[in-house]
This record gives C-alpha cells, structure tokens and sequence, in this order.
C-alpha cells in the first residue's frame, strides 16, 4: 500500500497546499498515474501512485494546506482497504452533521451532486486502526533530532508519517527515503539555467516538469521561456535596451514588480475566478442611521466592559453570520470545478472570512463558528485577527476553512465596492463607507447615514432571487440593530 | 585572435625546431649576455637539434655542454643570472627538472621577494616533455602542475611553431625566471613563422578558434588535439571555442572567463594526470569567476592518476587526445 505524503519541495516549504485530486475513491490506478496535485508557495507538483491499485482514501481535501509529511491518502488494493489506517481527523460518515472538535474543517452539511453524491473524505473499508499519535505527543531521541536536522525534515512529521510516539533514527531515515520516492528526483537546474531562469523570470521546476528532465539547462529554461507569452520580461528587455528607450514611445518603467506570496494567491484565485465563475453582483442600500447611533450610545459602556469598541463591521458580522444558514446555497463551495461533474458542497458550519489589507498583501483570516458568536465577541474576534494578519502572526489554520467572506472597503471610503468572490466559496459580501444622505422618513426628508452592501454571488449555483432575499434579509437585520444584540 | 597574424605579415612555413633555433640564434646575436649551456647543447646540437649549429656560430664562451648534473645546471644559472648574465638552460627532459628543483623553486624564484631590492633573476630553464615515444616512465612528463604552484616563476608552454620562437625570445627578454616547456613528440609540427623580427609577451592567453558552444582550453601539444576535435565536432554541428593560455603560471583567465561566458561549457586537456593539475586550477577559477555561465559540470581531460606505462599499447591507452576531447565536449553538452 502506498501512502501519499506531502512531499517537502524545497527548503523553505513547510507545509503545500493539495490543489487536485485527479481520482477519486475508488477509482483504478496503474503504477505511474499522477493522483493529487500539491503545490507549494513556488512550485506544483503530481504525486504518482507506484503501484497498481486504487484510491483506497482520501485524507485531504484539495483546496487544504497541510504540513509537510501529511497523509493525503492510501493507494493500494482492494485486499489492502482493511488494512488502512484510520483517519481520526477526518469525517468517515458523511451525515455527522456535527462539526468534530478534531477536524477544524467545516462539516458537510449536504452534497448537493448530480448523481453519486461522492464526499471527498469517504474512505473504504470498514476496519480500521489506531492512527498516528497526535502531534504533541511526539518525541525524539537527539540522534533522531540531528538525523531530522541533516535532511531538514520535522520530527513531528516523522513521527506522525511513521506512525511513533519516540521517533529514532531509522524513522527519519524511512521517512526521508519514502519522500524520496514519492517525490522523485529533485529538479535541479545548472548555474547557467538558474541565471537565465532569473533573468527570465520563470521557475526552474516548471520548465523541469515541462520539459521532462529533472536536469535543467540553459537552452531548456530558453525554449520554456520562448513558449510564454511574453509579459514582465519583454518589459525588463525594454529597460535594458537603452539604446532604443530614448526613440520609444512606449512609457518608462519605473519597477518591475513580481507576484509573489500573498499578491500570488490573489493573482491565482482572481484568476480562476474571472475565468471560471459567473460573478454577479447585487447592491443593497441600508439605512445605518440607526445602527450607528446604537452604536454611539454603546461605546462608552461597552469600552468599559469589554477591550473594543464596538464596530459597525461586528454588527455587519452578525447580521451575516445569522442569515446564512437560510441560504445554505451561499455557505458553501465549489468542488471538482472542471465544469462537468461539479458539485456544491453546503457547510453546516458559518466560518467567516474576513478581508484585511495589510502591508504584505490581502489575508483573510476565518472567524469560525460565527453564528454562535455575539457581536461583543465577533468584535474580539476582528480585532484579534487584523491584528494577528497585520502582524503575519497567523496560523495556517487561521487562513482556512472559511465558507463564506466579509471585506469592508468602506473604511478606505468606498462608495460602492463589487468585491470578487473568495475561490472555492460561491459568495462574499462587501461593506462600503456610511454617507450621510436625504432619506425619507414618515413623509419627510431628513438625513439618514447610508451605506451600500454589494453581494457578490456565483451565478452558475446561486439563483438571483437567492442572493437579493439573503441581502434583503442582511439588510433588514442592520436595519433593526436591536435584533442583533440578542 | 588576439594573436592573428596580419594578413601583410611575410611568414615562413618553419617546424617547431626551426623557430626555436632560430629564436636562440637572434637572442645570442642580439645580446651578448644570452649564454645557452646544458647537457649535448653544443657540439651534438642538442639531442633534439634544437640548438645545431649554435655552438659553431657563437663559440663555446657562449654555448657549451655541461655535465650531466642538473643540480650545477640550476645553481649556476641562478648565479649567472644574478652576476648580470642570461643564461638558457637546457635541461634534457622534464622529468628531472626536481633535481634543479632546489634552485629554481627556493632560489629563482624567491630572489626578487627576498631582497626588495630590484634583484631580478633571468634565467630560461628549457626542458622537454611529451608522451608518445615509448620512454617511459622518466622521459615524458607534463611538470607544469610541479612550478605552477610556485609564485615567483613563470611557467610557459606554447604550441605552434610561430609561438615557440615568439615566447621563447619573450622569455629570455623578461626578468623572471621562466620554465620554458617543449613537447618533444611536436618539434616536428609546422607553421607560418613571421619573418621579420618579433617576440610574444608572457602571461597572454591567446584563443587559437572562435566558437559558441563550448571552450576547450588546452595546453602546449594538447592544443593540436584540440584543434583535430574542434574539426569534428564542427562536423556534427558543434563549433568550440579553443583558448591557448601559452604562459600557465601566471594565467591570464581573461580571455578564458570571457570565452565561458559565451559558450557556458568548459573543457580541459593537458597530458599530465588530471588530478591536481592545470585544468583543475582553470575548473576552479571560472567556478569563482563565471560560475553562473556555466551549463553543465567541467570536464577535464588528462592522463589517469598513474605512470606513464613504457608498453606501447598501454602508453596509447595513457595518453589523452583528440578523441579524448571530444567525448568530453559531447559528454558536457549532453549531460
């Protein structure tokens, strides 16, 4: 039986996120099959089954970033399904309905699928074993620390991958053999490549895995780089060229800036959603006049008890995190989004992301559990979070899992704000800035502060009508702030 | 080619021997100071004919033979050199050039640090080196790796015809001493030698081919084999680049780095064992230097780390050439 770790792809990587599973349980497998693609914050990468078999198990869902070590699941034979070893972490029964204090991801609430109604984490076999030990439980004999410091892994991984509590010498070494196996040879590129890779602006293991060598030189970085569509490099050549630059018309470059980290995931989920989803958006007007004058008279009691003020973003938090649940088809995600076996998972959980610019980039840190908070505590929440994203002081954990996304451009000023849906999720609502306007009240017009909501929903599984009652029902809430204290 | 040939140059097609005869002839005429001594250099001519006729026209004040003892061979030159004179020491093969080691390596070479006065020490130790004749174990091997690792001396091996004579002349002109290397299978090489007067400046490396994708610096005799592997290569749609140090210690990497950066392959060749030998020391300076031009691992081409065998099956076997050169150049490029 082959176990699917997530395999370390260089040296800074701590953990991958599983991008796709290209089977599904079940499915037949011959030796050489590429399984699931990992993807680090550099490089993607398909682990192979090495053996003829199936997909015994899922143990990650794609979209979920893992630890390096991590069981991804089992291939192996029908014989060998007994034999698994079970997942405490992960859901065997699609109907617990309970969120699992083990498993931090939200439970399924209902799969809504064409015909089988696959859930990722299904597993086969009914027996099942004691699982690694937790990972706080794990120790290490210094020899096996200095073993793990040599060929830079985690001991805790070790341990968890070889399935120890005291994890020796021998387990490091089966631990770093089994990733060597399960992720090939490294792909390394010449002193030359490397140079021109730079210059380029490509990545080594990119052209490696294209061009099928795991020993890249300079002309297979030149071809690879020839192939694509010429962008911020035709820039850089530009600059260069001086020469030329005095009689070009074309403007100056003052920096050539490169997507990397937080601004990647923003280019690749901006992507894949401009390309793959049918956003649309809906606004709303909400007459917060009331709401902020709650807000005003709360203020000094509320400092007085509590460590924040109170914000009209928490207010904006409730009302979301208690209106969801009548619209499961907004708390929810878009799985196998290859357009033809699609289907939408509804979360049970109400986990709320919220947008937070910070100098290293957009973070969206996830409020979980928020319908069983107070706006006291969703304001504790907040605050803790933007402080912790600002700080890059996040847990991977607190990245994920979210299901539905909050982002309030309105404290920039905002007038009205489409925001862009939060890839897997199917919608994410955007707050914009308060304005005092003529309003009418009982037939006369007086000043009322409004602000706009825009909901922005994917089309192709949200009906419209779906969308406007689940705002109209937001803005109500916010519109009789009462109803939100309780 | 830095070292091209005008095309007005009136030249003479000469044999390696020819130009150094001739070298040593218009030195001895041009400066009365120039003295040519060493075992057989004067009335046999030199056991390779290098110096025939010399003894005749200049007279035995000027050239004389030596008894066989390469220790006097190197004091006395030293001595001579520091009295005034400049003396060309023939000593016969280089294999025993170890005996005058003591003059040359702790004497010659150290004068010029040890005074700070000016003292200069121009000498010209010529010795001959060369596989391929069935001599063994003793009369054939490539010493450049022994001096290059001796600050102080100079250490040349130049290739053709034109170079022997023109550095030969240079060698005896400069104040350093110089170890001046012959390749005693290639006396017999010919080529155009300019007519009118001329001498080549030591620590010059030249490049002997123009080419783009990869360069083979290679020294003294090996420089034919490279030239015979550049052909075929060119053949099979592979142009190398060929860079003739000429002078080894001091090497000028220049023109080396700069013919790695366009071609990012570097090979070597040398007769001597590849194992610390001058190719190494020319593998590690372009890793220093040009480390990001380079597209695959360096290959050097040599003799193994052993003797020279005397069998002559196994001396072919020994001895690196064109063919060598070329396996090494497709293996870099295809590896």
């Amino acid at each position: 039986m082959q176990e699917l770790t997530l395999p370390k792809l260089g040296q800074a990587m701590e953990e991958g996120l599983v991008l796709e599973w290209h089977c599904d349980v079940g499915d037949e497998l011959t030796a050489g099959d590429p399984v699931v693609v990992i993807e680090s914050e550099k490089t993607s990468h398909e682990i192979e089954a090495d053996q003829d078999g199936r997909l015994l198990a899922k143990r990650v869902d794609a979209g979920d970033t893992v630890p390096i070590g991590t069981t991804l699941g089992y291939v192996g034979t029908d014989d060998e399904a007994d034999d698994l070893p079970d997942d405490s972490a992960a859901e065997t029964d699609a109907g617990a309905a309970e969120p699992s204090d083990a498993d931090a991801s939200p439970a399924d609430r209902q799969t809504a699928s064409d015909s089988s109604g696959d859930v990722d984490r299904e597993q086969i076999g009914t027996e099942t074993r004691d699982d690694g030990p937790a990972p706080e439980t794990i120790r290490a004999s210094p020899s096996a620390r200095k073993a793990a410091r040599v060929h830079d892994v985690d001991v805790t991984a070790v341990g968890q991958a070889v399935g120890v509590a005291q994890v020796r010498p021998e387990h490091v070494d089966e631990y770093v053999a089994a990733q060597e196996t399960d992720s090939g040879e490294e792909i390394r590129g010449s002193p030359a490549a490397r140079r021109i890779a730079d210059e380029r602006g490509v990545d080594l293991e990119a052209v490696g895995e294209d061009r099928g060598t795991t020993r890249v030189r300079m002309a297979d970085v030149e071809q690879y780089a020839d192939q694509q569509p010429a962008s911020i490099p035709a820039t850089d050549e530009r600059i260069d060229d001086e020469a030329t630059a005095a009689a070009d018309p074309s403007p100056s470059v003052r920096e050539t800036v490169s997507i990397t980290g937080g601004r990647q995931v923003m280019f690749d989920r901006m992507q894949t959603v401009s390309s793959e989803y049918g956003s649309t958006t809906t606004v709303a007007k909400v007459d917060v006049t009331e709401l902020r004058s709650l807000l005003d008279s709360l203020g000094s009691s509320w400092e007085a008890y509590h460590d924040v003020s109170p914000s009209l973003t928490a207010f904006v938090l409730r009302a979301v995190a208690q209106e969801l649940p009548a619209y499961p088809m907004l708390n929810a995600e878009i799985v196998d989004d290859d357009g033809t076996d699609a289907f939408v998972r509804q979360f049970e959980d109400i986990n709320l992301g919220l947008a937070v610019d910070t100098d290293h980039g957009l973070l969206v840190p996830t409020i979980y559990d928020a319908d069983t908070q107070s706006v006291t505590e969703l304001g504790d929440t907040v605050s803790d979070l933007a402080r912790q994203a600002r700080e890059r002081d996040l847990e991977m954990e607190q990245q994920q899992n979210g299901t539905f996304t909050v982002s309030n451009a309105g404290t920039f000023g905002a007038y009205i704000n489409t925001p862009q849906i939060n890839p897997p999720q199917t919608g994410i609502l955007g707050v914009c800035t308060v304005n005092e306007e003529p309003g009418v009240v009982d037939g006369e017009v007086v000043p009322r502060e409004m602000m706009h909501l825009c909901l922005t929903y994917d089309h192709r599984v949200v009906e419209g009508a779906t969308a406007v009652q689940f705002l109209q029902a937001v803005k109500r809430r916010l519109e009789d702030p009462q109803s939100l204290l309780s | 080619m830095s070292q091209q040939l005008d095309a007005e140059t009136e030249t003479t097609t000469q044999t390696i021997r020819e130009s150094l005869n001739q070298a040593l002839h218009e030195e001895l005429e041009r400066d009365e100071r120039v003295l040519l001594y060493g075992e057989d250099v004067a009335e046999y001519g030199g056991l390779y004919k290098i110096s025939e006729g010399l003894y005749e026209e200049f007279g035995e004040e000027r050239v004389f033979d030596t008894p066989l003892a390469e220790t006097s061979l190197g004091g006395t030159a030293v001595g001579a050199a520091l009295a005034g004179a400049r003396p060309v020491v023939e000593i016969m093969y280089a294999d025993f050039l170890p005996i005058a080691g003591d003059h040359l390596i702790n004497y010659a070479a150290k004068m010029y640090f040890n005074y700070g006065d000016e003292t200069s020490v121009p000498m010209v130790v010529r010795s001959m080196y060369g596989t391929g004749d069935g001599h063994g174990l003793h009369h054939g091997q490539s010493p450049e790796a022994w001096f290059m690792n001796v600050p102080g001396l100079k250490v040349v091996m130049p290739s053709t015809p034109r170079e022997y004579k023109g550095l030969l002349k240079g060698a005896i002109r400069d104040d350093d001493p110089v170890i001046f290397l012959e390749n005693k299978m290639r006396y017999g090489e010919s080529g155009p030698v300019p007519d009118e007067e001329y001498t080549i400046s030591l620590c010059e490396s030249d490049v002997k081919r123009e080419g783009t994708d990869a360069t083979i610096v290679a020294i003294g005799g090996m420089v034919y084999e490279a030239l015979e592997a550049a052909e075929r290569l060119s053949e099979q749609g592979i142009e190398c680049e060929i860079v003739d140090p000429r002078t080894i210690s001091p090497l000028d990497t220049g023109p080396i780095l700069e013919s790695v950066e366009k071609t990012n392959i570097l090979v070597t060749a040398q007769e001597a064992p590849t194992f610390g030998g001058f190719g190494s020391e020319v593998a590690a300076q372009v890793i220093d230097d040009a480390f990001f031009y380079l597209d695959a691992p360096v290959k050097r081409v040599g003799a193994p780390f052993t003797p020279i065998p005397f069998a002559e099956n196994l001396e072919e076997a020994y001895q690196p050439t064109a063919d060598d050169i070329e396996s090494a150049v497709i293996d870099a490029i295809e590896t």
